[in-house]
């Protein structure tokens, strides 16, 4: 018998465990497969869905201060039954059911039954069920002084953040709580303002009652702030967070906010806002559209609500190649702090210029960002919109129709975030097919740049689909033309999500 | 003999009986003696025909002689003739078949002065073998089981020359001073022969006298009576060990104090039970079960005598207790006896397979026993063997050892060691062939290896140099040594579980319930796993009659069964890698392949874990390992031909099955075994052959899966059944987790890397076969090492990865102890370089990775959490409203049963009010419904519904239950589960997410009159439909809480107009396994939703019974299996006791002793049992 051979076992051996290493090492490294977070970005459930919730707060009853509509819009091939379920803030609730069909949008006011038992002035919440996916719900609120939209949320979340607010004389912050499950939540709200930390009790332990509707006016303990940023925790349970802003016309005398001396100054420009909280703090922030031209007043709040400071890289990111990047500012926010940057007048801007803004965090502290714009003289437009950034590009958005909303100078801003270029289309959905806007040609936008799509003269009351090859951001803007007033800055629904 | 005034007279008092030949001798050495005055009184029992006078007469003319009746013992008869003595100092009591060396009465008598002694005893040695010891002095424990203070057999090289005090002066010869004779009243007559030297002895202690050896006296004793040699009826032996027992209780009743026998009864009383229990287990012919009581019992007869004798006793006490306590043996000497015979058993088959192999080369192999004799020793006379008859098989650790008695008692009535139907003038003596180097040396085999290790022949006569390698004294251990190493392993062991094993163990993975006790498990064995789980498996597990079994054995109690069921592995798989490594030759490679394998991390983080497969693949990794690699008949394996390997595979069936019973998986590794030995084989050049290893594996894995039927192919006919279900990236192990075997929180760190050097050693300066072996164990590494490295990232469905890493650890540790024959054959043949290293190397190495165990037994609890499942919820009764489900989400490992289906990674199973049962570790076949609720999560996971408890509540799941941190998939879906506006979240343990479904319906409800189910459909549209149902209103019918008792039907809520609808009732329960009576009839069901039941009560039905269907196939079935495991367990043990009683034959006929009838010696059969060809 042959001697045992010795080389061969050990070559192999050995080659076996170096390319197990090898092999090992990446996997090793990187644990399990990366899974996607849950960005409680409002998205539309798929096509085949069984259901889907959504949760709408933020609203009056119309005999309210901010009188809210739902909006269903169905994007899907078929009809969509739903259940609307509509809650007040003293408990009463109605439940209405509905079809919508492909293609079509239905508005539903928050109205209240004639009743002797309720004040008709009262916060609306609504839960939503769609039975089925490819719709979605978004609310609207009108007001003296100017409309507001938002998609409402898809889910509900632990942690709410609002960047920006403001209690002054002409100036009314509300928090509206919304509690779809059947059990009770208990939230904790806390705030930072020029002030520094503040928590009143009033706003500790607050019970959002088991599928029920809790409004918070921060005015009743928080007066003549000019800056509060607003976070919401919930110790049991899961809630949707609006945030309602409403400024009416300063006294004609009264000294506006930045006049140095001033001890109770108003809010220059009357507006109204409807915000849906950030779940999540994140390390980058998108708004595809910015700009400050004569009349416009743009600057950008950031609270960082963690515990470290934050470092932060705000990009102007302009349309053609031509124009250059534009520029970058950096900035620097403390534990639980805010900063706000008002890019008119810096040196560093671009006025005059369409651009979209880029913050992101240079050294990995998340932070939660909202833009703020104000409109007034000498521009044609009156009123006040602010926007969360934006953290999730898609493929593919729902644009939902113009319905009540000021007036058809609608624009469709996109930023591509990409390092390709991004074709983008619009199309409408008309039973349950979708075809090319008419009008509307595609758009190219080229990587990492803003892109624009006016919709002036589309039928703004169908439903949209905004699709591009790439990933991109989408922000509807729309401006009312005098006489009527008001600025409407809105997140439009993710479709399918993508980057 | 010339008179030496003022000399003390000493008489020797000899009786005899039948004696034979010998008489002479005895007479003859007593007339040598060289003391001037010496008497001689010879007793002789039953010398009617007056020959003994004549030899008596004729050897010895000086001598006296009386005589005595017939059937006079031993004691009455030295009694009687001290009686007749006068005006001695001292008497010399003695047997007819010692022969004292002519000094010996001068010697013991000069010691008896100067020690003061009462008794005096000489040394004894071998009647043939003078050079070998017999007994110097004997030692008795607190019981009174007497020991040898010396190895039987070993050479006398005067090591243990020195005058002592003992407490045993054996009978064979003892010096007695005459007064204390008196004052003892000699020999107790209420015990005889044999037992009364320690009776004669305990009493001597006990009036204050001093028992002495004189080792310079020497003594050879035949061991007439033992060996069987006196004409004439003699006692079996039965007879004889029951006499010892009961004499030596009554030694106990007599010579104890009061205080000290209230604390020495009880123990004996226990010790009789645990030998009655261990005689039960270990059923052996002509050992009854019940003698150790009835020795009990019977120590008690003539109680009167009793009494007196006692009284007598304690009269002359001057001596207490504790005094008598410090002479004494500590410890059981029977226990000791039964921990020495085991662990020497296995040196003496190998000391035997080495003589077979050395054979065929040694012509000189034979009857060339030499015997050395002493000084003063008259040349020995060889002894009558021949006609010696057949002496029983030792009986077995608690009752005799080959330690537990000597010489003593009647001198002779001893059963030898572990010889068994064979001459027993071969036992005594030679039983310790291992560390007696003047065994086959003296038989004239070379001590060097009969095959260089390097042979061109390689493998198969390389078997014999590693055989030989035994007989090395660089390979020997002391059984002490083992027995130490065994001991503090086994106290390592204890002390990390010391917190898990005084409660109860916590619900963590898939370690086995204890809520329903062992009742419960017999209960779910025959009649089903009950409806908490998604389908219902035909058979019930085997694995579930086992658990019902060792609580029988823990007498009831589930905890006690829990924790033998859990903690066993930690013992069986060390004990396997001592087991299978004992060919291998190296007794220091086989203590640290043992201490390694209980070193390994695998068993304590499949603890930490709750991975129950882990630790039942750790303890049977070592012995199938060891039992292919022996069926592969390769080297150092002895070849065994197919048709004789049948025992073999059955054995390694059996273990197969009943692993596999336990935990599917391993079944399913064994042919990856034999596929790698095979590979292995290829590998080292050694093909030829090696497909023995696959065939072997694969008839094991067949007949294994065969003796687990019908349940193994019911429920193992899906891949997942049997492995797992799909559980994605659980956590990526890297190569250096792998090699150091490290899945939890438990490993080495950089000492983890130590296993895998001292592994290596074989591979680099092995030779021969064991290069051979380590390419096969090698190979056997790497493919368990890639399969849980593949399946760690999610390539394929794992078990726990603790399961595919035991066999690599095992593989791992036998190669540790090829290393340490390596290192003990090989190395020594090479020149001088760095392999002159290794052993230091690898000694370090093993010291390396074994220290982090004590280091590991600090935690208490081995990892494991202080809680589990159980205290996840306090899930209510099923009884308060109604039956329910609780749905487990997470990682397949991480469940605290087995699961049912898996969605994305993450694994599910339900069960049934709250917590599973044991009948739900093992896997049912995947049903319908696994595919339901995997339909409902991934639409959760998606995003596509809000509402799954809608979805779940026909399913009557109430709670969902998620184990956290355990797969990064399930945060996914655990973020989705928060979404559901019809789950709540409850429970406050961090450990788990708990979500009560607000929309349940119970198992058995009385369907709300506005309900519509449909009767069937595809699950998107039957999902659609329940998503806008409310069956939380539903009345609930208690049916499994109800024992088959009627339940009383709730009254159904009027429709809002029209006609009251029918009342339907719903089950939660695939269709026709449940059936519902009404009024004694049998209600036919219907099927709604496409599988669930409903039964549409008749109008005015007030209450019903619901039970679930019987099959009574099943149990006939399950009855049949039971018959069948237990008429092949019986073939088994008959065949193994047939194969034992073969072993220990060849042990004892070449046991190498003086006189050993080597024509007795199969040479043929050793042999065949060897790979010589």
């Amino acid at each position: 018998m042959a001697e045992v051979r010795r080389l061969p076992v050990v070559a192999l051996l050995v080659c076996l465990l170096v390319v197990a290493g090898i092999l090992g090492r990446p996997a090793g490294a990187g644990g399990a497969q990366a899974v996607a977070l849950v960005v409680p970005t409002p998205s539309l459930a798929p096509a085949l869905a069984l259901s889907s919730s959504w949760y709408c707060a933020g609203a009056t009853s119309p005999g309210g201060t901010a009188p809210g509509d739902l909006l269903v819009d169905n994007a899907g091939p078929g009809p969509v039954k739903a259940t609307v379920s509509l809650v007040w803030s003293s408990g009463a609730a109605s439940q209405l059911d509905l079809s919508v069909p492909s293609g079509s949008d239905q508005l539903i006011p928050e109205d209240l039954p004639a009743s002797p038992f309720f004040s008709p002035a009262q916060w609306v919440g609504a839960v939503v069920t769609l039975f089925g996916g490819m719709a979605s719900v978004s609310q609207v609120i009108s007001t003296h002084e100017g409309s507001a939209s938002q998609p409402c949320a898809s889910s509900t979340s632990s942690q709410w953040y609002f960047p920006d607010g403001a209690v002054l004389r002409n100036a009314s912050d509300d928090i509206s709580l919304l509690n779809p499950y059947p059990e009770a939540a208990v939230a904790d709200l806390s705030f930072t303002t020029e002030l520094g930390q503040e928590a009143p009790d009033a706003f500790r332990g607050v019970v959002v009652p088991a599928q029920g509707l809790t409004v918070l006016d921060l005015g009743s303990h928080l007066r003549r702030r000019s800056q509060i940023a607003v976070t919401v925790t919930t110790r049991a349970g899961g809630i949707v967070a609006f945030q309602t802003e409403i400024v009416t016309k300063p006294p004609a005398r009264a000294p506006r906010l930045g006049t140095p001396g001033a001890l109770d100054p108003v809010l220059p420009q009357p507006g109204t806002g409807l915000t849906l909280g950030a779940a999540q703090p994140s390390t980058s922030w998108w708004w595809p559209e910015g700009g400050d031209g004569p009349g416009f007043t743009e600057r950008y709040v950031v609270y960082n609500p963690g515990g470290g400071t934050a470092q932060l890289d705000l990009s102007l990111v302009a349309a053609g190649a031509g124009e250059g990047l534009g520029s970058s500012q950096q900035l620097t926010v403390g534990p639980y702090g805010t900063s706000v940057l008002t890019i008119n007048g810096q040196p560093w801007a671009l006025p005059g210029i369409a651009y979209a803004v880029h913050m992101r965090s240079t050294n990995g502290v998340a932070v939660v960002a909202e833009r703020s714009v104000t409109a007034g003289k000498p521009s044609l437009y009156r009123g006040t919109a602010s926007l969360l950034g934006e953290a999730v590009p898609a493929e593919q958005w729902l644009v939902a129709p113009n319905v009540q909303v000021l007036e058809p100078r609608i624009r469709l801003e996109l930023v591509n975030p990409g390092t390709r270029p991004a074709v983008v289309s619009v199309e409408s959905v008309s039973d349950g097919r979708r075809e090319p806007v008419a009008g509307v040609p595609a758009l190219v936008v080229a990587a990492g740049q803003h892109g624009e799509e006016a919709l002036s003269g589309v039928d703004t009351d169908q439903v949209l689909v905004v699709s591009s090859s790439q990933p991109v951001l989408v922000e509807k803007d729309s401006y009312a033309v005098p006489p009527a007033t008001g600025v409407s800055l809105a997140p439009v629904v993710v479709l399918t999500p993508g980057g | 003999m010339v008179a030496e005034p003022g000399a003390p007279p000493v008489v020797a008092v000899v009786v005899t009986c039948r004696p034979g030949t010998w008489l002479e001798e005895t007479l003859r050495s007593l007339a040598a003696q060289d003391y001037p005055e010496l008497s001689v009184l010879v007793v002789a029992v039953g010398d009617d025909d007056g020959a003994i006078a004549n030899r008596v007469a004729a050897n010895l003319p000086d001598a006296h002689l009386a005589r005595a009746a017939a059937g006079t013992g031993f004691a009455q008869a030295a009694n009687q003739g001290v009686e007749m003595v006068e005006g001695a100092a001292h008497i010399l009591v003695c047997h007819d078949d010692v022969a004292p060396v002519p000094s010996a009465v001068r010697l013991l008598l000069e010691e008896a002065y100067r020690s003061n002694a009462g008794l005096t005893s000489p040394k004894f040695v071998l009647w043939d073998a003078p050079d070998r010891l017999l007994a110097v002095g004997m030692g008795a424990d607190r019981v009174g089981v007497v020991n040898s203070l010396i190895e039987e057999g070993e050479l006398d090289q005067g090591q243990h020359d020195v005058a002592r005090e003992v407490f045993v002066a054996p009978a064979g010869a003892v010096l007695v001073r005459t007064d204390l004779w008196r004052a003892l009243g000699g020999f107790n007559p209420g015990i005889g022969q044999p037992g009364e030297d320690l009776d004669l002895s305990w009493r001597a202690h006990v009036a204050g006298a001093r028992v002495i050896v004189a080792p310079q006296a020497r003594v050879r004793h035949l061991q007439a009576d033992k060996k069987g040699l006196r004409t004439g009826p003699a006692p079996t032996p039965e007879r004889l060990r029951a006499e010892r027992e009961r004499h030596r209780l009554r030694t106990l009743w007599t010579c104890y104090g009061f205080a000290a026998l209230l604390l020495i009864a009880p123990v004996s009383v226990l010790f009789a039970l645990t030998e009655c229990t261990w005689a039960l287990v270990h059923r052996r012919p002509g050992r009854h079960v019940l003698a150790p009581l009835a020795a009990l019992f019977g120590s008690l007869r003539r109680p009167r005598e009793l009494w007196q004798g006692r009284r007598r006793t304690q009269n002359l006490r001057r001596a207490g207790d504790f005094h008598l306590w410090k002479l004494q043996t500590r410890g059981s000497a029977r226990f000791r006896a039964m921990v020495r015979l085991r662990l020497e058993r296995g040196h003496e088959l190998a000391w035997v397979a080495a003589r077979a192999s050395a054979a065929p080369q040694d012509s000189a192999v034979g009857p060339a026993v030499t015997t050395a004799v002493g000084p003063g020793f008259p040349p020995a006379a060889p002894a009558p063997l021949g006609a010696v008859p057949a002496s029983p098989l030792s009986e077995g650790p608690l009752s005799e050892g080959p330690l537990s008695e000597g010489p003593s008692s009647e001198g002779l009535s001893t059963t030898g060691s572990v010889s068994n139907g064979v001459p027993n003038g071969a036992s005594s003596a030679g039983l310790h062939p291992v560390s007696s180097p003047a065994g086959p040396l003296s038989n004239g085999v070379s001590s060097a290896h009969p095959y260089p290790a390097t042979s061109a022949d390689g493998e198969r006569r390389a078997s014999a140099a590693v055989l030989a390698a035994v007989r090395r004294p660089g390979s020997l251990l002391s059984w002490k040594t083992t027995a130490i190493t065994c001991a503090v392993v086994v106290v390592l062991l204890v002390i990390g579980s010391r917190d898990v094993l005084s409660q109860p163990l916590p619900l963590v993975g898939q370690l086995p319930s204890l809520s329903e006790g062992v009742g419960g498990w017999w209960h779910s064995w025959w009649n089903g796993a009950g409806a908490g789980g998604l389908s219902s498996s035909a058979f019930a597990p085997p694995g579930l009659l086992l658990m019902g079994v060792v609580g029988l054995i823990a007498l009831g109690s589930a905890n006690f069964a829990v924790h033998i069921l859990v903690f066993a592995p930690l013992l069986l798989g060390p004990w396997g890698a001592y087991a299978q490594t004992r060919d291998f030759g190296s007794q220091r490679g086989r203590l640290a392949a043992t201490i390694l394998y209980a070193a390994l991390p695998i068993p304590f983080n499949a603890l930490a874990q709750g991975h129950w497969a882990g630790l039942i693949a750790y303890a049977v990794s070592p012995w199938v390992i060891g039992m292919l690699c022996r069926l592969g008949a390769r080297a150092p394996y002895p070849f065994v031909p197919w048709d004789r390997a049948w025992p073999r595979l059955l054995a390694l069936s059996a273990a197969v099955a009943l692993a596999g019973s336990l935990a599917p998986a391993v079944v399913l590794l064994v042919p990856v075994l034999g596929v790698s030995l095979l590979v292995g084989s290829l590998l080292a050049g050694r093909g030829n052959g090696g497909f023995r290893y696959l065939v072997a594996s694969l008839i094991g894995t067949v007949v294994a899966l065969v003796a687990l039927a019908p349940w193994s192919f019911a429920s193992l006919g899906s891949w997942s059944s049997a492995i797992g279900t799909p559980s994605g990236a659980l956590h990526a192990l890297g190569l250096s987790d792998l090699l150091r075997l490290q899945t939890g929180p438990y490993g080495g760190g950089p000492l983890g890397w130590a296993v895998a050097v001292a592994a290596a050693i074989p591979l680099l300066i092995g030779r021969s076969w064991r290069l051979a072996l380590a390419a096969r164990l090698w190979v056997v590494v790497v493919a368990f090492l890639g399969l849980a490295w593949a399946g760690s990232r999610g390539w394929f469905p794992v078990p726990p990865l603790e399961l595919l890493l035991a066999p690599a650890g095992a593989a791992m540790v036998l190669l540790v102890a090829v290393g340490a024959t390596s290192v003990e054959v090989d190395v020594p043949g090479y020149r001088f370089g760095w392999r002159q290293a290794v052993p230091a190397i690898g000694a370090l190495a093993v010291v390396a990775a074994a220290l982090p165990l004590f280091s590991w037994v600090g935690n208490g609890q081995w990892g494991a959490p202080p809680s589990g499942a159980e205290s996840a919820f306090a899930f209510p009764t099923g009884s308060q409203a109604g039956d329910y489900r609780a749905l487990w989400l997470g990682s397949a490992s991480s469940l605290p049963l087995a699961s049912e289906g898996s969605v994305d990674g993450v694994a599910f199973a339900t069960s049934l009010d709250g917590l599973p049962t044991a009948a739900q570790l093992w896997a049912p076949a995947p049903s319908a419904l696994s595919s339901l609720v995997a339909a409902d999560l991934r639409w959760t996971e998606q995003g596509e519904t809000t509402a799954l408890g809608r979805l779940l509540a026909p399913l009557a799941v109430r709670y969902v239950v998620v184990p956290t941190g355990a797969v990064p998939a399930l945060d996914q879906l655990v973020t989705q589960l928060a979404q559901q506006v019809d789950l709540v979240p409850v429970g406050a343990d961090p450990s788990y997410r708990v979500f009560e479904n607000a929309a349940w319906a119970p198992l058995f409800s009385v369907l709300a009159p506005n309900i519509d189910l449909p009767a069937a459909g595809g699950p998107w549209a039957v999902a659609s439909i329940l998503q806008r149902l409310d069956l939380s209103a539903d009345q609930p019918l208690a049916a499994t809480s109800s024992g088959g008792r009627p339940l009383a039907v709730p009254a159904a809520r009027s429709a809002a107009t029209g006609p009251a609808p029918p009342v339907v009732v719903l089950g939660a329960v695939p269709e026709g396994t449940w059936q519902l009576r009404s009024g004694g009839r049998e209600l036919a069901d219907q099927t709604v939703l496409g599988w669930a039941s409903a039964w549409a009560l008749p109008t005015g039905t007030r209450t019903v019974t619901i039970s679930r269907e019987s099959s009574l196939g099943q149990h006939v079935i399950d009855i049949v299996m039971l018959v069948v495991w237990a008429l092949a367990l019986w073939a088994a043990v008959l065949r193994l006791r047939a194969r034992l009683g073969t072993q220990l034959t060849l042990v004892s006929l070449d046991a190498g002793a003086a006189g050993t009838g080597v024509a007795e010696i199969d040479w043929s059969r050793a042999l065949e049992g060897e790979s010589l060809g």
